[in-house]
This record gives C-alpha cells, sequence and structure tokens, in this order.
C-alpha cells in the first residue's frame, strides 16, 4: 500500500472523475479513511461538480433561436440530395394519408404519440432499480432549499421535497432524469434506518393522460404505486410493505395534490 | 433527416459551451459563435465519424474556430468580466448566490482552465475525449483540471463566506 503523499493530484482528480484504475482508486479510498483532510478535499471537490453542472444547466433549457435551427443542415452529397427531395414529394403527393402525417410530424410530436402510463411506469422502475443501489452518489443534490429550487425551475411546475414521509423516511436528494422531450423527469430518494431506499418519480405526460387512481404494480425487488392526475404521473417505488407504501404515497398525493389520495384499486 | 435531429439536439450543449468561451453575459454573440460552429459542421458533416461521438467533434470545431476568431481580434474578447444575467425565475436567495458567484468564479479562470472545467466537470467528457478535442495531451488535462479546480475552490469559499456575511449585515438593518 503507498503513503498518502504517493496521490498525487493527477491522481486525486482521475478518482474524482471515475478515471483511476481499481488498484490506484482503493489506495486512494484507504489512505482517505487514515487521513481527514483528504476526505474533506474529496468531499469538497465531489461538491463543487455538482454545483457547477447545477449552476451550468439552465442554459440548456432555454428555447433554441431560429437562427440556430435553420443552421442545422447537415449537407450531403447532391444525388442523396436530389433523391431525398424527390421522396419528400412523392410521399408529400399521398396527401392526407396517416403515413405523411407521421413522417413530417416534430419529432416531440411523434414520441408524444408513443407515451402511455406503462413507459413512464418502465421509467419510474429503472431509474429506481439504477440509483438506489448506488452507495457514492444516489442522488445529484442533496441540500433541500437547492433541490427544490433547481427541480422546480427544470420541471417548470411547483415541486414539493418533503422532509420526511410516513414510517420514518428521510429526504435524502433527488435528480433531474430524461423523461419525454420537452418532460424531464424528477426524481427524490428517501432512506429509513434501516437503510431502505423509496424513490419518488414524477413528470409530466407528454399527451393529456386520463387520471388513474393508485395502482399497484409487484416485482421481484421492488413494488411501485403510481397514479396519475392533472396530466403528471407519480410513482413511488420501493422494498416496502405495500401498506406501508399506501401511506407514503397519500401523503404525497396530499403533499402534491392538496387533498385527499384517490382510493386503492 | 436523422443527421439534421442528431445536430439539433447538440445545440442547447453547443450554447453552453459558447458562453462558458465568450462570456455569460454574451449571450448574443455565443450564440453567433454556436452558429458559426453549425455552418462549419454542416459543411464538413460528411467528415464526421459516427463511430465518435458527436457532441466531442462539434466541441473541437467550436474550440477552434473560438481561438482562430480570438487571434484574429487579438484578445478583445477577453477585456472584461460581464454581468451575468439574472436568472429569470426567482430562486432562494442563497441558491441564486451561490450560482452567480460560482458562474462569475469560473469566469475569472483562464480560458484554457475554464474549458477544461466544462468539458470534463460539466459535460462530463473522458479525459482522452477532452484532451483529443482540444488538440493536448491527457496529462495537460489533468493538470488543469486540477489548477482549475483548487482555485475555484479557493474563490467560492471567499466569495460564499463575504456574500453570507453582506447578506446578515443587510438583515440586521435597524429598524
Amino acid at each position: 500500500m503507498k503513503a498518502v503523499d504517493d496521490i498525487s493530484s493527477d491522481e486525486l482528480m482521475a478518482y474524482i472523475d471515475g478515471e483511476l484504475g481499481d488498484t490506484r482508486r482503493q489506495d486512494v479510498e484507504r489512505a482517505a479513511q487514515e487521513n481527514p483532510a483528504l476526505a474533506h478535499r474529496i468531499d469538497a471537490l465531489r461538491e463543487q461538480a455538482a454545483r457547477l453542472r447545477e449552476a451550468f444547466s439552465p442554459v440548456l433549457d432555454e428555447p433554441v433561436p431560429t437562427r440556430l435551427l435553420h443552421s442545422a443542415r447537415p449537407r450531403r452529397n447532391r444525388w442523396a440530395q436530389a433523391a431525398m427531395v424527390a421522396a419528400a414529394l412523392g410521399l408529400g403527393a399521398a396527401v392526407g394519408s396517416l403515413t405523411t402525417r407521421w413522417a413530417f410530424a416534430p419529432r416531440a410530436e411523434r414520441i408524444a404519440r408513443q407515451d402511455r402510463p406503462n413507459r413512464f411506469l418502465e421509467q419510474a422502475r429503472l431509474a429506481y432499480a439504477v440509483y438506489t443501489p448506488d452507495p457514492r452518489r444516489p442522488v445529484e443534490v442533496r441540500r433541500r432549499s437547492a433541490l427544490v429550487t433547481w427541480l422546480t425551475r427544470r420541471m417548470g411546475r411547483p415541486i414539493a421535497a418533503p422532509d420526511e414521509l410516513p414510517h420514518g423516511l428521510e429526504l435524502i436528494g433527488g435528480r433531474l432524469l430524461p423523461g419525454m422531450p420537452d418532460h424531464p423527469a424528477a426524481q427524490l430518494m428517501y432512506q429509513d434506518a434501516q437503510g431502505r431506499r423509496v424513490t419518488v418519480y414524477l413528470r409530466g405526460m407528454a399527451k393529456p393522460t386520463a387520471p388513474t387512481a393508485f395502482r399497484i404494480i409487484d416485482g421481484k425487488h421492488v413494488t411501485t404505486l403510481y397514479w396519475i392526475d392533472g396530466n403528471w404521473g407519480y410513482a413511488l417505488s420501493g422494498n416496502l410493505p405495500r401498506g406501508q407504501l399506501l401511506d407514503v404515497s397519500r401523503a404525497l398525493y396530499r403533499c402534491y395534490a392538496g387533498k385527499q389520495g384517490p382510493a386503492a384499486e | 433527416m436523422a443527421s439534421r435531429e442528431l445536430l439539433v439536439e447538440q445545440i442547447p450543449h453547443l450554447r453552453r459551451y459558447a458562453r462558458v468561451l465568450v462570456g455569460y453575459g454574451r449571450a448574443d454573440e455565443a450564440d453567433d459563435l454556436v452558429q458559426d460552429t453549425l455552418e462549419r459542421a454542416c459543411a464538413k458533416w460528411h467528415l464526421w465519424q459516427s463511430d465518435r461521438s458527436l457532441r466531442p467533434w462539434l466541441f473541437s470545431i467550436m474550440h477552434n474556430l473560438f481561438v482562430d476568431q480570438r487571434m484574429a481580434s487579438s484578445g478583445a474578447l477577453e477585456q472584461s468580466l460581464d454581468e451575468i444575467p439574472e436568472p429569470k425565475v426567482a430562486a432562494g436567495q442563497e441558491a441564486w448566490l451561490d450560482a452567480i458567484s460560482l458562474i462569475q468564479s469560473v469566469h475569472n479562470l483562464p480560458l484554457p482552465l475554464r474549458e477544461v472545467l466544462l468539458l470534463v466537470c460539466i459535460e462530463g467528457l473522458g479525459y482522452r475525449e477532452a484532451a483529443q478535442t482540444l488538440g493536448i495531451p491527457m496529462g495537460t488535462v489533468m493538470s488543469r483540471l486540477s489548477r482549475a479546480r483548487a482555485q475555484l475552490l479557493q474563490c467560492t469559499e471567499g466569495k460564499t463566506a463575504a456574500a453570507r456575511a453582506s447578506l446578515q449585515v443587510v438583515g440586521r438593518k435597524m429598524p
């Protein structure tokens, strides 16, 4: 094992950015356990990275000026271009055909037609499976005030993140995830005293979606309870008894809708 | 039209990189750079190998364009630090202060440092990709990254403390 002093600043960077080989990574981790100053520096650098990403992300949501959209027209070779024009004209002749409307519909609209509760549910469960086991960075933002501000801005609606939920669940933090075009998704993560984690996943549905009452889907390792209200989908996932999840989801429902929860189906 | 969609998807990231290069308070100039980059990329589209990620390829075009333009205007763009526009949505005062002071600190870094910081830390490029994008060795990426982060830590710690202190003073105004 190498001494702490052996860890160069380059290696520290590579460690933070996940570019260090396994052996050296373990060296750094061991060194950090023995040296509080190093551990503190690692924490500070990690927090810095998270804050940088947060501070520089709002520009990604700004509407793109049309002049830029107009400039984005990759040139092909001429024959290919001619062939495409011909194809477009040919298709255009079939006025009113569904195929034409499909082919020329803007991408977001096309994808919106594919949105459905099942897709929402898949995304919610995938996000649960990916992030809850992560020991290092289960969430992007931990501080509650920053989290609420950030998610509210990115989601375009107030996002509540209660500090506590029933059955001793406490907020760890949250992250933003790709949902559907123009509909980013948010994931909040909670943990109880036994270290069991549950996630709340929510996003706007890409097309108007009828409200649904609480529905419960049991999986092998996770139970998901979801509902759709006001064109917003909410999914609570966790490996807890159904009764507890139901209590939690009622609390969430009240928090987001400000009224009594619908009955379970 | 697939290639056009691929390109359009990258525009928000190009705009962000351009602002880091040009200056956060100069959104229009930054968008000019984005436009030049898009036009150059479209003209050279046949040179993009689809096995290479599109975003780093576009970033390298933008980087080269910017360096050329700056050489031509002999550093005129580096003159002053711009004001950073207020976020459109009201945010918690503390979070807002933090973000603003961070952006400002990033802009006080020399260009080579803030570029590496954006590519690796914010865009999440690997060291190899970042090195390829900027046309520098990987070792240089790492040493710049290390300097950028250290300088930034120093100045954010100072600034946040100062900002908090001034907030407290305001809060304690006499009735």
